[in-house]
């Protein structure tokens, strides 16, 4: 591989069900500090993308690699406490555990606090050192301290959709999979959440995202790439993909006039 | 107290520690229909320690290994298949060692197990203590966060880097220890053992002591036993309707309190207090 590899880098990735490659020979990279954004029309293989990094599936063939390791055929919770957190495009929290109890789950994963699993003692989690300074700073951050003992059915839905990533957070990641994380929000709450990423970005995180709000990528994104039918399309620069024919036309259809 | 009471209190004893070897495998989302074949094998290998002139609370333990051993072996390939299909798989298993002790000529096959040295009650109330308080330990401990999580949502569990393949199967392996200390307890106090004891009635009701009780708290296979068990008692003077009335009383619960008696949260303490307090 040449110096331009990236945290993240999937080689000729592939994966088939049955007789359909839903992904296809996919190369592409996030860098450390990137927000790079995954778009494609519905079934485009986006979300299987995500599946395949995460080790939830074994790929047909082709290799995924992290921080210059092979992962792909790692069970999925080693890849997680490798370092790639994740959200979901259908809220995925635990239902009967409360904000607080979230976010000490997810930093109890890190192997160092295996440990205290067992431990009787009630740890206070509000001091541990996360991403973004202290649990409770991240939690504040977050809009989410003021419901730290609410349980997660009991959120609003954008304060579900924050407290995935504030999970996703507490696992120390350097790559955060974003699957539509402004899915149902208004444009407000959108705004935040984009605020959000750009912070995150900021402080050296690589962030993959896939979204429909074409605003909201090009606001948030760095470079775009654009996957139809499991293919790579294009990538480039959000300005760049939205006026792409190969974009459109994956988008709209095919046999469009567009002069 | 009479040999009566204490009876009694022995069966109550035995009936939570099975309900508990049901609620633990359930706050991993495992139905365990199988809990008499775990009892079934705590109880053969603690019977026969035991008659080899083992000292009885090792032999109590070795049962309990043995059920756990088992419940491990059980819990790998359950991992493949979930839902009604794990609870299938769990009630197959029952079948099977209740079959097996059947023909084990080591056994004693259908004339049973006779000849069990016998345990003093007191004995076997405070292994139940012992054991009732690691498990309500373990469920005030981070680790049961984690057991949580794969019931409310097992594919993000693992996803937030926690090995469930390993929780289920540590769950499946102390359920089988339960089961299997229930089994031992119970050789030791009837002092003869056979296969019939261990039928799948056993396994069904074991369950019924958690979904009545409540699956979602450590006190609702208590209280789910306790009450089941001593209910039928209550009940004599109703003689032949006695199971009816045992069958109406549970349908009655499951369609007032879907969850069980006792609910996620509510502890013993909150409830009694409740209780007083709509009372004074």
């Amino acid at each position: 591989m040449t110096g331009r590899e990236g945290l993240l880098q999937t080689r000729e990735l592939s994966i088939q069900f049955g007789g359909i490659r839903a992904v296809d020979g996919i190369d592409f990279s996030v860098h450390a500090g990137e927000v790079v954004g995954l778009i494609g029309p519905n079934g485009a293989g986006k979300t299987t993308l995500l599946n395949l990094i995460t080790g939830v599936y074994k790929p047909t063939s082709g290799a995924v690699f992290f921080d210059g390791t092979r992962i792909d055929g790692q069970a999925p919770h080693l890849i997680a406490r490798s370092g790639i957190a994740r959200t979901f495009q259908n809220i995925r929290l635990f239902q009967s555990l409360t904000v607080m109890e979230h976010a000490q789950l997810a930093l109890g994963s890190a192997s160092s606090h295996l440990k205290s699993a067992f431990q009787l003692k009630p740890v206070d989690y509000a001091g541990e050192a996360t991403l973004m300074g202290t649990v409770e700073e991240t939690l504040n951050r977050f809009g989410l301290w003021d419901q730290r003992t609410q349980v997660a059915s009991g959120l609003s839905y954008g304060l579900q959709r924050r407290l995935e990533i504030v999970r996703a957070l507490m696992l120390h990641p350097q790559l955060l999979l974003l699957d539509e994380p402004t899915a149902g929000m208004n444009e407000d709450e959108a705004v935040e959440v984009a605020d959000l990423i750009r912070l995150l970005r900021n402080l050296g995180l690589g962030i993959l995202l896939i979204e429909h709000n074409m605003p909201f990528v090009a606001h948030t994104c760095d470079r775009v790439v654009v996957i139809n039918f499991g293919r790579h399309i294009t990538t480039g620069l959000p300005e760049e993909v939205r006026r792409d024919p190969r974009v459109l036309e994956a988008y709209l259809g095919g046999d469009h006039d567009y002069s | 107290m009479s040999i009566y009471q204490v009876g009694l209190l022995v069966q109550v004893c035995i009936n939570i520690l099975l309900g508990m070897s049901v609620y633990v495998a359930l706050s991993t989302r495992q139905l365990n229909l199988g809990a008499a074949g775990f009892m079934a094998v705590g109880a053969y290998t603690a019977a026969m320690a035991s008659i080899a002139g083992i000292p009885i609370s090792v032999s109590l333990l070795l049962g309990m290994l043995g059920a756990m051993v088992v419940g491990l072996l059980i819990g790998l390939p359950a991992l493949r298949v979930s839902g009604i299909y794990l609870a299938m798989a769990t009630f197959a298993f029952g079948l099977v060692m209740e079959s097996v002790f059947l023909v084990l000529p080591f056994a004693g096959q259908a004339r049973g197990l006779a000849g069990i040295p016998p345990i003093e009650p007191i004995v076997l109330f405070v292994w139940t203590a012992v054991v009732l308080s690691g498990v309500f330990l373990l469920t005030r401990t981070q680790f049961w966060f984690r057991v949580r999580s794969i019931h409310d949502d097992e594919f993000a569990a693992s996803m937030t880097g926690l090995n469930v393949t390993t929780v289920k199967i540590a769950m499946f392996g102390l359920s089988g220890a339960l089961a299997g200390l229930a089994g031992g307890m119970y050789a030791h106090w009837f002092v003869y053992v056979e296969p019939s004891a261990f039928s799948v009635e056993v396994s069904i009701f074991a369950a019924l002591y958690v979904i009545f009780g409540g699956r979602q708290s450590f006190w609702g296979p208590v209280v789910g036993a306790t009450i089941l068990t001593l209910l039928p008692e209550f009940a004599r003077g109703l003689d032949s309707w006695r199971p009816a009335f045992i069958g109406v009383a549970l349908l009655v619960i499951l369609i007032l309190r879907p969850s069980g008696l006792i609910g996620r949260g509510t502890s013993l303490l909150t409830l009694l207090v409740r209780r007083v307090g709509r009372t004074s």
